[in-house]
């Protein structure tokens, strides 16, 4: 038997004023399933991303998370959920600690010093602990982001361009720690245009344009190396 | 108890980021101070004048203080987008408000309290034996002004316009609870008792902090 979409997005319209930043746009992913979401800029991914995450209100279409209605069962949906997006989410002026420590109690995180250590050293400012993050450079801050990202292990991971701004590195570090949520039966849907990084971590790449659906391709099969190539593929096949 | 830890939380973070930066209370003291000095310059009142007219002079002074307190309270999540991570916490949106309208309340306050002993030297008025019933009215008109900005701070964040149209919905809606508190006043100023006066106020407090807390995550949502 299948199991149900971890995460399911059908249907999905949303408008701002007259523009349909969406215009029915469908989307699921599996338990241990990481879908890649291509497409051109404005082609409606940011919003989609925050529809699933329950951040925007769809005006019409289905969308449910882990099996529950993100309008009926909001906590339980929310905790589940690990969303980055452009804005970070951090507080400037709050030390790196300061950051996940604030996060971790609205979370009820356990060990909550224990667990802010242990992001920070996961993505390499532990050193930096103290210091405020308006300092950091934007690779940091994006490092300081997705460890808030992670900080509750969230089942269901909606990424926003991860990689910006990170080094090599970094970006290696986080491909690792994507792998091993999905080696946990974690759920990702990630919108990335950095292709090398982002497509050998996915089963799948959706490409959306103009609100829809345009294109889908299967990565499953293919080898690391090729996953890229057959993304641009999709990508010119369709622009 | 979970609520409780998380207004505490919120709460936190608010007076942690104020005492770093200092940027709100600065403003609204500095404003609500000016305020008091241009007008005592203005009227130069006599100390009959001063029974009249100040109750509303320092009820101006600190309305117009308190919503660029408001205004900051909400600035502070838009810098790198930290509302959004609140959004995205599993807990009831309305706890952001109980978090918000105390730090605003606090904020304003304090500004209040900083203001008054430049009240007395410019208005040349002893308040010393009606401060406590002063402190007390204060807190009962702030908190409701409060009440009614931090719910529409939020409206108008989504706007273009963002601080410019928030004096514009919020002075009207808070009309009741600044009559209320220059009327409170007044009567202390006059030693008459200004029981009626807190009531009024203690009950739009309720009304008003009761109904923004219930309409704030539908403000929230986009």
């Amino acid at each position: 038997m299948i199991s149900p979409p971890t995460i399911l997005g059908r249907g999905i319209v949303r408008k701002f004023g007259f523009l349909r930043a969406l215009d029915g746009a469908a989307l699921d992913a599996r338990a241990g399933e990481a879908v890649l979401l291509v497409g051109p800029n404005g082609a409606g991914k940011t919003t989609l991303l925050r529809v699933l995450a329950g951040l925007l209100l769809a005006n019409e279409g289905e969308v449910s998370i882990c099996g529950q209605s993100p309008r009926a069962n909001e906590h339980n949906v929310r905790r589940r959920i690990g969303f980055l997006s452009h804005g970070l989410a951090l507080y400037g002026d709050l030390t790196a600690s300061e950051n996940l420590g604030f996060f971790a109690r609205l979370y009820r995180v356990e060990n909550r010093a224990e667990r802010v250590r242990a992001a920070l050293r996961e993505v390499g400012l532990e050193s930096w602990r103290d210091e405020p993050a308006r300092s950091f450079s934007r690779g940091m801050k994006q490092r300081l982001a997705l460890a808030r990202v992670f900080l509750h292990d969230p089942d269901v991971l909606l990424l926003d361009e991860p990689f910006t701004g990170l080094d090599l590195d970094s970006a290696r570090a986080l491909a690792d720690r994507l792998a091993s949520a999905r080696a946990r039966g974690g759920a990702l849907v990630l919108s990335s245009h950095h292709l090398e990084v982002a497509a050998p971590l996915a089963d799948r790449a959706v490409l959306l344009r103009r609100g829809r659906v345009a294109g889908e391709a299967d990565l499953g099969g293919l080898s690391a190396s090729e996953r890229a190539p057959r993304v641009r593929e999709l990508l010119a096949g369709e622009s | 108890m979970d609520g409780l830890a998380r207004v505490g939380a919120l709460l936190a973070k608010d007076l942690l980021l104020e005492l770093r930066t200092r940027q709100g209370l600065f403003s609204m003291t500095l404003f609500s101070i000016l305020s008091v000095l241009l007008l005592a310059f203005a009227f130069e009142p006599t100390r009959e004048e001063t029974r009249l007219i100040a109750p509303g002079l320092l009820w101006i002074a600190f309305a117009f203080a308190g919503t660029i307190g408001l205004e900051h309270t909400h600035a502070v999540e838009r810098d790198m987008d930290g509302m959004e991570g609140l959004l995205l916490a599993p807990m009831d949106r309305g706890l952001i408000y109980v978090a918000k309208l105390l730090a605003g309340t606090l904020f304003m306050y304090l500004a209040e309290l900083l203001t008054l002993p430049f009240f007395v030297v410019f208005f040349n008025v002893d308040i010393l034996p009606m401060l406590p019933q002063m402190l007390l009215l204060n807190l009962a008109g702030t908190f409701g002004f409060c009440a009614v900005g931090t719910l529409l701070v939020a409206v108008t964040a989504r706007t273009r316009l963002k601080g410019v149209i928030l004096p514009v919905l919020l002075f009207p809606v808070a009309v009741p609870v600044l009559l209320a508190a220059v009327e409170g006043t007044a009567a202390i100023f006059r030693g008459e008792s200004y029981a009626a006066a807190l009531k009024i106020l203690i009950a739009f407090d309720v009304v008003f902090a009761s109904v923004a807390f219930l309409m704030f995550g539908f403000v929230l949502e986009e």
